[in-house]
């Protein structure tokens, strides 16, 4: 039974991060691809805040290694970004469950920020700099996404008693 | 359960932080993840082409309609070329049609030796009794008043007046022309007039004792030297002998196209350098006959 209930919630849990990974890849026009959230690393920030026993370091890890593949960035750049950000997702969750709708979306706003400062500078050390201001668009319009998303993720996790 | 995972949180990060940058400087420096990446890649290809689907099927449902667009532009296009080539396709047969005359024009002439220039009509004039029209030959061509002018079926008329580019063509029905011509038939010889444009022939000065009947072609006899001879000029289609007048009435229907033919042929006649010579021996004879006259008189009055 409980079994059960660990692995409906394993696959609820990894059907999210299928979908999340669908929307980063959906193609998009060229114009608006600086307007897309981080949907990826939103969705792992959610799910190591929500159930941090579930979700953790090795899972982020290797979201951050599939954004690479898919990217085809350098294997490991965007997997040590998500990598340091699940661990102050994780380190925090407490004070992220408490705080208020506008205080959750600065938090977003932070860990994605630091997140594309991460890969803005490993980008520097192993390809080339992203050289408009457009590539840090992303963090206004996840923060700004965050409702949705939490919002989303919530009502599927206690519709389908994710635990 | 959660304090486990917070307790070697920090432990976790700093494995995955080292994983995460030996990758990155393997991947960095070396190709040797290259088959793991395309590995990877072939797994997540069913995301990418999934995430396409959508994309896709728009793309697709556009360009039907885009088609659609298309065919109707296409069409249009389409149709207003057909409508130019057609009017193409009718100045071809127009163009097919005059070759066709032309050629039977030229083959008129196949058993003539003499010299043939091919004409124009520019302009016609067939106003009351003048039957004419302007010929794009003129002096500079040596054309020559009297030229007789041929028609691809029979004789059209003669040249009445030059110019250094044109010349003036006067048809057989113009009221002013006059057409020595024999029966082919029986040999009578006789003149054949015009009454006037689209009006028949008549041919003159036929006593009603003459063997003349309808269907008999009239061609040039050649005497006058100003047409040659042996060129069909038109076929009685009617007599009427007048009871108290000593001549027939004979109607003559033209050969030649007269109204239809838009290219003519300029005969320069070999008989004709013998016109000068010949009526130089018409006035001799003339005058012989003068002197002749006034001797059998003198000797008629000498004689008493």
């Amino acid at each position: 039974m409980v079994g059960d209930g660990i692995f409906r919630s394993r696959m609820v849990i990894l059907i999210t991060f299928v979908f999340a990974i669908f929307l980063s890849i959906f193609p998009i026009p060229t114009w608006a691809l600086w307007f897309q959230p981080a949907w990826v690393l939103l969705f792992a920030i959610y799910w190591i805040v929500a159930l941090p026993h579930r979700v953790g370091i090795a899972t982020a890890w290797f979201l951050g290694f599939m954004v690479d593949i898919l990217n085809g960035t350098t294997l490991g750049e965007h997997a040590l970004a998500f990598t340091l950000i699940a661990y102050l997702a994780a380190k925090s969750f407490r004070q992220f469950r408490m705080s208020s709708g506008w205080q959750q979306m600065m938090s977003v706003a932070l860990f994605v920020g630091l997140y594309q400062l991460i890969v803005f500078f490993l980008e520097g050390v192993t390809g080339s700099v992203p050289k408009t201001l457009l590539y840090w668009l992303p963090i206004l319009t996840s923060m700004l996404v965050w409702p949705l998303v939490f919002v989303t993720l919530r009502h599927i996790r206690r519709r389908y008693k994710v635990i | 359960m959660l304090f486990n995972h917070n307790q070697y949180l920090g432990l976790r990060v700093t494995f995955f932080v080292l994983l995460s940058i030996i990758f990155m400087v393997v991947d960095h420096r070396t190709p040797e993840l290259g088959t793991l990446r395309s590995l990877m890649s072939d797994a997540t290809a069913p995301f990418q082409y999934t995430a396409n689907w959508p994309l896709d099927l728009m793309n697709r449902i556009k360009s039907n309609f885009n088609a659609k667009h298309e065919l109707i532009t296409e069409n249009t296009h389409l149709k207003m070329q057909n409508l130019l080539l057609k009017a193409k396709v009718q100045k071809m047969l127009a163009i097919q049609k005059e070759n066709t005359s032309l050629k039977a024009l030229l083959k008129s002439t196949a058993g003539l030796k003499d010299k043939v220039a091919v004409a124009q009509l520019l302009a016609v004039n067939m106003e009351g009794y003048v039957a004419q029209a302007v010929l794009d030959k003129g002096k500079k061509e040596n054309v020559y008043v009297g030229q007789p002018v041929l028609g691809s079926t029979g004789i059209m008329g003669q040249v009445v007046q030059v110019n250094r580019w044109t010349s003036r063509l006067m048809l057989i029905t113009d009221t002013r022309s006059a057409v020595p011509v024999v029966d082919e038939r029986t040999g009578l010889r006789a003149i054949v007039i015009g009454t006037g444009p689209f009006r028949p022939l008549s041919l003159i000065n036929i006593p009603d004792t003459a063997d003349v009947a309808v269907g008999d072609v009239l061609a040039t006899s050649g005497l006058g030297l100003r047409y040659p001879e042996g060129y069909p000029v038109g076929i009685v289609i009617k007599i009427r002998k007048r009871t108290g007048q000593q001549f027939s009435e004979i109607v003559v229907s033209p050969t030649a196209h007269l109204y239809r033919d838009t290219q003519v042929l300029l005969l320069w006649h070999s008989r004709a350098k013998l016109m000068k010579e010949a009526s130089e021996e018409l006035e001799n004879m003339k005058q012989e006959n003068k002197d002749m006259n006034q001797q059998i008189i003198d000797r008629v009055r000498d004689g008493g």
